[in-house]
């Protein structure tokens, strides 16, 4: 016998956009709308049900971390992805939520801009799963995070009503800045079917420095980019291991000792005089604090962030460590001097102050995470798991739940109260329930 | 009205000199810097610790005692204005830099620590704090955090929210949470991101982390002459499309001008040109020269009528202050002045600018016009002489070129805030969905309804009571805001 939700799930998209699971002998739906209109029935529908739901894009980063991840109702945003309006002029852009990030970044490279964003994932990500995870990568040393570069959106809430926020303008103060909110919400304030972003103009090359050594030199460095006015566009620090890969390729494989522990990743987007002047300045930090230098042409840089992020993207475990840039290097060396890093990749972004360990998914795992998880907990960091596999049992539990204080958990509840005072998005990862 | 057991408590906590509650003691917190409407507050207090601030909110919420808090009082909406015999809240008194880390590029600083003063501390070692609005030399990093001050350097740099990591905020039942990420992520929502620019409504910020950036290794400021606007507006548009991010990008018309050059910041702008465009580019010393050059030729490709570069930090500090000045320049020009900041698509920049000539000209008030054009951000000053008559044509001047920038797709406020002046505007460009969920939250944050209450968000009473619009001569707020959408009421403002 039909499932009644079921059948009127199909009486507002179509059967073939209607996809029916049974997890654990419950029945779960995805739903793919093709317009606002069905997203809002789709939204009240569930509410009249009783139904949890679950806003997703291409599905890549939500994963393990939703706790009650199994919504009764996933509404998927991927037939959402039209440009609605891009004014070139206006370095502003207005896409459906379920657009990928590289169409979108096709489409800006057609007038010479681009989203300064390269969050380590697949290539096939929606911007609203970016979006609503507040992912990120290297370039965010220079340009920020997606908080910074989106500046509205058109979201569906919970009771079905369609609220702007933001607006399609670079600076506005009118009302409380509720996109800010949305940016990073996991989904748990209400399904984003519009986001509205400030882009930039393509730099005229882009290319990366990459310096090696010891620990400490390595921290000399850091010292010396921190209090210098470069422009770095990248600022990353990484391991061995991961060092390795981005010298794999032809033309840089094997010109770098990647025996030493940590190198430094500095990107360069300025015209061909600053890059030559920042190359300069790296290229006198190298003999000065006894470092390897290599540099990449705009062609080896290109290669070297594809294989970062082919290598990245496939770990299945990533772990988060925030602290104080000074301090960063130092926290890094000593924990690759205590544990086997061979199985793992780090990658910090020194600026932002985020070491951020990246583990492959094979049987060791769960080991070297657990003795990353007690290296770093008795320096007094606070941690948090970004990814985590599909059977996590065994992991530590740092912070499946993020650990937020008792007076933050009230405000978060305030607001959930605000937005969706039934509950019928998943707020528990953060900390809403 | 302040009972004498809440000033008596308000004492007890921060000591009687910091407790002022004679009309003499409060008359020069009547308003902030949008001095269309005055009202007295029921007392001022000068907390000035986080603690103290959360022992007076812990009293306020129970004696249900209405609140706004304060920083210098620059700010051009009303936002801090008290509306109800409010008690204002002046944090002039946590003025102090509380750590200073050069190293990883933080600063901590209480709520009335100058914007200003903060580059000063830290320019020796070649930093500085980048949101610089033109009141900088006097306003505070607490306004800006709740105001989400922007300035003339944003187009590169972005605004205050965009510069601040990190806040203690005290709630309005007085409970005290840190919220944002001095480092990294904030966990959890974005309860930073919603705290700026909240207008004061949501609570109090007692401490503020921001970043302090580098210098940039050289500087180039350049000014340009336009016999046109539609050129200088094309000029701008011609920057971004050479792939030109300026540091700056500003734009005066010939009456703006006209104005500032009867100041002391006189620059001598030929009486004939219609707009000036100052615009600075930064960056490593390599590259300034070659963006200076581009910019210069897109100016030139425009039919600019003279162009060129600032030859002396004097010359370039004269150039800025022509600019920064031009507000109260207008002054020396007309006898009142309204200005607003409206934002547009920087697109649309000349064709708004000839509405608002028609809108000038339909209504016989002149407007100057000084604005942030880089990011599209207006600041039409309209000019009007109250004794004649005029204020209330000049605020529905104001309320048309605000709607204008709505219609363009634009928004009422880039910088200012909405606070009083704005609040009628807010129903023009939020539906009645999006003002119920921002009211939502304020109800569930300040059930109360005491933090700086009758500002930012248009209430649905008060919409019902515009239609009964007050006459010229109310006097009461209650009144004036319920009837600011219509032209006739906003005139008592």
């Amino acid at each position: 016998m039909e499932n009644p939700f079921e059948l009127a799930l199909m009486t507002i998209v179509s059967q073939e956009y209607v996809k029916k699971h049974i997890v654990h002998g419950t029945s779960r739906w995805v739903a793919s709308p093709g317009t606002m209109e069905e997203v809002v029935s789709l939204v009240r529908l569930a509410s009249e049900y009783g139904k949890s739901v679950t806003p997703i894009g291409a599905l890549r980063r939500l994963g393990t971390l939703f706790k009650d991840g199994q919504a009764e109702l996933w509404i998927e945003t991927e037939r959402l992805c039209s440009i609605i309006e891009y004014s070139p002029e206006d370095m502003v852009i207005t896409v459906g939520a379920g657009m990928r990030l590289c169409d979108l970044q096709h489409e800006l490279l057609k007038f010479n801009q681009f989203l300064p964003v390269d969050p380590i994932g697949d290539v096939d990500e929606t911007l609203g799963g970016i979006v609503a995870t507040n992912a990120w990568g290297p370039s965010r040393a220079l340009y920020g995070t997606l908080r910074d570069h989106v500046i509205g959106t058109r979201t569906v809430l919970a009771n079905g009503d369609v609220v702007r926020t933001g607006g399609r303008v670079v600076k506005n103060v009118a009302g409380y800045d509720l996109t800010k909110l949305l940016v990073g919400s996991f989904g748990s304030l209400g399904v984003m079917i519009e986001i509205t972003l400030r882009v930039r103009p393509y730099p005229t090359q882009r290319t990366v420095t990459l310096l090696s050594g010891s620990v400490a030199d390595v921290d000399r460095a850091r010292a010396e980019l921190m209090d210098a006015t470069l422009i770095p566009s990248v600022f990353e620090c990484v391991n061995t291991s991961l060092a390795r890969t981005l010298t794999s390729s032809p033309g840089t494989h094997g010109a770098l000792d990647t025996g030493s522990p940590l190198t430094l990743a500095v990107g360069c987007d300025e015209p061909v005089e600053g890059t030559a002047f920042q190359e300069g300045v790296l290229r006198a930090w190298s003999s000065s604090y006894s470092l390897e230098i290599l540099t990449f042409t705009p062609e080896q840089t290109a290669v070297l962030w594809e294989d970062y992020h082919m290598t990245l993207r496939t770990a299945a475990t990533v772990l988060r460590v925030q602290g104080k840039p000074s301090t960063l290097i130092e926290i890094a060396g000593t924990l690759l001097a205590a544990v086997n890093q061979e199985r793992m990749w780090l990658s910090g972004c020194i600026p932002a102050g985020v070491l951020r360990l990246f583990f492959a998914a094979d049987d060791d795992a769960v080991a070297l995470v657990t003795a990353c998880v007690s290296h770093l907990t008795a320096c007094g960091l606070s941690l948090h798991y970004e990814k985590l596999p599909t059977d996590h049992h065994d992991f530590p539990s740092v912070s499946q739940e993020i650990a937020i204080p008792d007076s933050k958990q009230t405000v978060h509840r305030l607001i959930y109260q605000a937005f969706d005072p039934a509950g019928l998005f998943s707020s528990t990862r953060l900390g809403g329930a | 009205m302040v009972t004498e057991y809440v000033l008596r408590k308000l004492e007890e906590i921060l000591g009687a000199s910091n407790v002022h509650a004679t009309p003499g003691q409060v008359k020069a917190y009547e308003c902030d810097g949008y001095v269309a409407f005055k009202s007295l507050p029921g007392a001022v207090i000068f907390p000035q610790s986080t603690d103290e601030v959360s022992h007076v909110l812990k009293l306020f919420s129970e004696q249900r005692v209405p609140y706004v808090a304060r920083g210098a009082g620059t700010g051009l909406s009303g936002g801090a204005t008290p509306t109800r015999g409010d008690v204002v809240i002046s944090l002039a008194k946590m003025d102090q830099l509380l750590s200073l880390d050069l190293e990883n590029h933080r600063a901590v600083v209480q709520p009335g620590f100058v914007n200003l003063e903060l580059t000063k501390r830290v320019a020796g070692k070649s930093f500085y704090y980048a949101p610089d609005p033109s009141s900088q030399s006097v306003c505070t990093i607490g306004g800006n955090f709740a105001e989400n001050a922007g300035g003339s350097h944003c187009l590169k740099y972005g605004v205050t929210t965009n510069h601040v990591t990190a806040a203690t905020i005290v709630l309005p039942d007085g409970e005290i949470v840190e919220v944002g990420s001095s480092f990294g992520d904030e966990d959890g929502l974005d309860l930073l991101g919603l705290y700026v620019g909240s207008e004061g409504t949501l609570g109090i910020a007692t401490e503020i982390t921001v970043k302090i950036l580098k210098k940039p290794q050289a500087v180039q400021t350049i000014m340009a002459l336009f016999d046109r606007v539609e050129d200088a507006s094309a000029s701008v548009s011609g920057f971004i499309a050479a792939g030109i991010i300026p540091a700056a990008c500003e734009m005066m018309d010939q009456l703006a001008m006209q104005a500032v050059d009867k100041s002391r910041y006189h620059v001598g702008y030929p009486s004939d040109v219609e707009a000036v465009l100052i615009v600075e580019v930064d960056g490593l010393e390599a590259t300034v020269r070659a963006l200076s050059k581009r910019v210069m030729d897109v100016c030139t490709e425009n039919h600019v009528r003279e162009v060129r570069s600032a030859k002396s930090e004097e010359e370039r500090a004269l150039w800025w202050s022509s600019r920064k000045m031009a507000f109260p320049a207008i002054g020396r020009i007309s006898p009142d002045y309204m200005v607003q900041d409206g934002v547009i698509p920087r697109s649309r920049l000349a064709e708004v600018l000839k509405r608002i000539e028609t809108i000038s000209q339909t209504s016989g008030l002149r407007i100057a016009n000084v604005f942030h054009a880089g990011d599209g951000n207006l600041h039409p000053l309209i000019c009007y002489d109250s004794k004649k008559g005029e204020t209330d044509i000049a605020q529905d001047v104001g309320r048309q070129i605000l709607e204008l920038c709505v219609d363009v797709g634009g928004s009422i406020t880039g910088e200012h805030g909405v606070g009083i002046e704005k609040i009628a505007e807010m129903r023009y460009q939020f539906s009645q969905e999006e003002l119920t969920l921002q009211q939502a939250i304020r109800d569930q944050l300040d059930p109360k309804g005491l933090c700086n209450a009758g500002k930012l968000i248009p209430t649905p009473s008060r919409c019902m009571e515009m239609k009964g619009a007050a006459s010229p001569s109310v006097s009461s707020l209650e009144q004036i805001l319920s009837a600011s959408g219509s032209p006739q009421a906003r005139l008592a403002r």
